[in-house]
């Protein structure tokens, strides 16, 4: 692989161990990618930080980094954290997990972890073309497919790694003649939140290796849609762009390169209605929004419709967590925490799919979301389900 | 040896810098099955799905699932328990990673049908094989060097 002069210094340790560390193991992964240089990102978006998916092996390879001097090279993020801090009805989890917990967050911090949200383009919006290296398939998606900024699917390990070097190896969503759509899918025309994130699902069932072009979803869908949409598509697709027609910047040049010839495929309106029906929440222990993390445009109507729902019994529910990160400002949520009711809970900058909600009681979640009803059964511990109410 | 040693052929995916040119040799350790490192892998016993893996040249078909995996490979090497190299049918970034942030010598079988390869290997499990020093042949030796 090709290394620029002050690569080559970071090679030869001039940089300390660590960066000649993190530097040799980006080359080496590179070169089994395929890439002939690295290339420098101005934002790195590191994930794998919750205590239950790491463990000790995780916390023990976090903090070896954080030892020494070396401090992120580039502008970073990370993804939320465990909520070990907070209580179902009142019960905590155990010590010795809420201390990893923040050893891992702490050692993050030290490095230079800016903010902990699965949403990072609203820490730091990237521009067009830019190139990233992020971790976390929602916001991979997102910037690859709304905003047109460059970044492969990360892995958690990988991305902190390439943020304490600035640079990421160059192959795949890098390359321009990389993104562009393997197949068309048409679709129904999104009639609100929870369908938009089903049909991103769906999508990704019908076929996880390959980028699709989708047709269908109408102009001025709200954005918060489309994200609920790609994070649908992310938890049962390995890809990190999906070309959405009026919305993908990449199409733009595109448009004219796409040959007739693609295969097309379609999701029905069925599709999308038997699959809600199939998971429909009625009961449940916990509800919970904001997979991923709630815009400061939702926060207000979700925590809103989340009272109405609790208090009305419509679904019957302990406890509902509202899921958002430090963009939100303080002064909002004590203006909508003031609608509150004790049993719904505002959370910054956690997750609650990757904690392990049954250790504190929790045995069944609703959630709005197709990534989170995914994703908890495994990550979580629990049964879940679709909850339509909220959206 | 004599010249009736079984033989794979191997290319290099990643050589740590101090392994370069040397002969890894270990008993054999073969998994059959694609691993999904988180959840397969239990660090503290040295073993991947069952099969005893500490010290040994393992060989496998390929890594799936969760990103977070590659912190288990990390985790063997941290216990102490982790193999003298990985050899794969087909490179995937979960194990790649992994190895690379090991410091584990990957390697990748060339050879048309895997799953019958990996299904005759499985007899040689815990024999002792050698991986020559230019990464391009596995040796299996036999029950001792």
């Amino acid at each position: 692989m090709y290394l620029s002069r002050e690569e080559e210094m970071m090679w030869n340790g001039e940089f300390g161990d660590i960066i000649e560390r993190a530097i040799k193991a980006v080359v080496r992964y590179g070169e089994l990618m395929g890439a002939d240089r690295l290339v420098k990102i101005s934002h790195a978006h590191v994930s794998g930080i919750s205590i239950f998916n790491i463990g000790d092996a995780g916390l023990s390879f976090i903090e070896d980094v954080a030892e020494g001097n070396a401090r992120f090279r580039v502008y970073t993020t990370a993804n939320p954290y465990a909520a070990v801090d907070t209580t179902f009805e009142g019960r905590a989890f155990n010590d010795v997990i809420v201390a990893k917990q923040r050893r891992i967050i702490e050692s993050l911090r030290k490095l230079g972890a800016t903010a902990f949200t699965c949403a990072p383009y609203y820490v730091r919006r990237p521009g067009l073309g830019e190139h990233l290296a992020w971790a976390e398939s929602n916001a991979v998606l997102y910037a690859n497919s709304v905003v047109g900024a460059m970044t492969n699917r990360e892995g958690g390990p990988i991305a902190l790694l390439e943020a304490l070097i600035g640079r990421a190896p160059n192959y795949g969503m890098h390359l321009r003649d990389r993104r562009v759509p393997d197949y068309i899918v048409n679709v129904p025309k999104p009639s609100n939140y929870v369908e938009a994130a089903v049909i991103g699902y769906l999508i990704g069932r019908l076929n996880p290796t390959q980028t699709p072009l989708v047709r269908g979803v109408p102009k001025g869908i709200p954005e918060d849609w489309v994200r609920a949409m790609l994070a649908g598509f992310g938890a049962s697709s390995h890809q990190p762009l999906m070309l959405i027609d009026g919305i993908s910047p990449d199409l733009k040049h595109l448009k004219c390169l796409i040959p007739e010839s693609l295969e097309r495929v379609s999701l029905e309106e069925r599709n999308i209605r038997e699959f809600i029906k199939d998971h429909e929440c009625s009961t449940a222990d916990l509800l919970v929004a904001g997979c991923p993390h709630l815009s400061p445009n939702e926060l207000p109507e979700i925590v809103a419709r989340a009272v109405s729902v609790i208090r009305s019994g419509k679904v019957r529910a302990r406890e509902c967590w509202i899921i958002t990160g430090d963009f939100v400002s303080d002064s909002m949520l004590k203006r909508v925490g003031a609608l509150g009711d004790s049993r719904v809970k505002i959370l910054k900058n956690v997750c609650p799919v990757v904690t392990r909600l049954n250790e504190i009681g929790v045995n069944s979640v609703c959630t709005d979301s197709a990534k989170a009803l995914h994703y908890m059964p495994k990550l979580a511990g629990v049964n879940a389900y679709l909850l339509t109410s909220l959206r | 040896m004599s010249g009736s040693n079984l033989r794979v052929r191997l290319k290099p995916l990643y050589t740590p810098s101090d392994t370069v040119e040397t002969r890894i040799c270990g008993k054999l350790a073969v998994i059959t099955e694609p691993v999904s490192l988180l959840g397969d892998v239990k660090a503290e016993e040295g073993l991947i799905k069952g099969v005893r893996v500490s010290g040994r040249v393992v060989i496998m078909p390929y890594g799936v699932g969760s990103t977070v995996g590659s912190y288990l490979i990390y985790a063997l090497k941290k216990y102490g328990k982790g193999p003298k190299a990985i050899i794969v049918t087909k490179a995937d970034s979960v194990t790649a990673v992994g190895a690379v942030i090991s410091d584990i010598p990957l390697y990748q079988v060339v050879s048309s049908d895997y799953e019958k390869l990996l299904e005759l290997l499985k007899k040689f499990n815990e024999k002792v094989a050698c991986i020559s020093g230019d990464g391009g042949e596995l040796i299996i030796m036999g029950d001792r060097l």
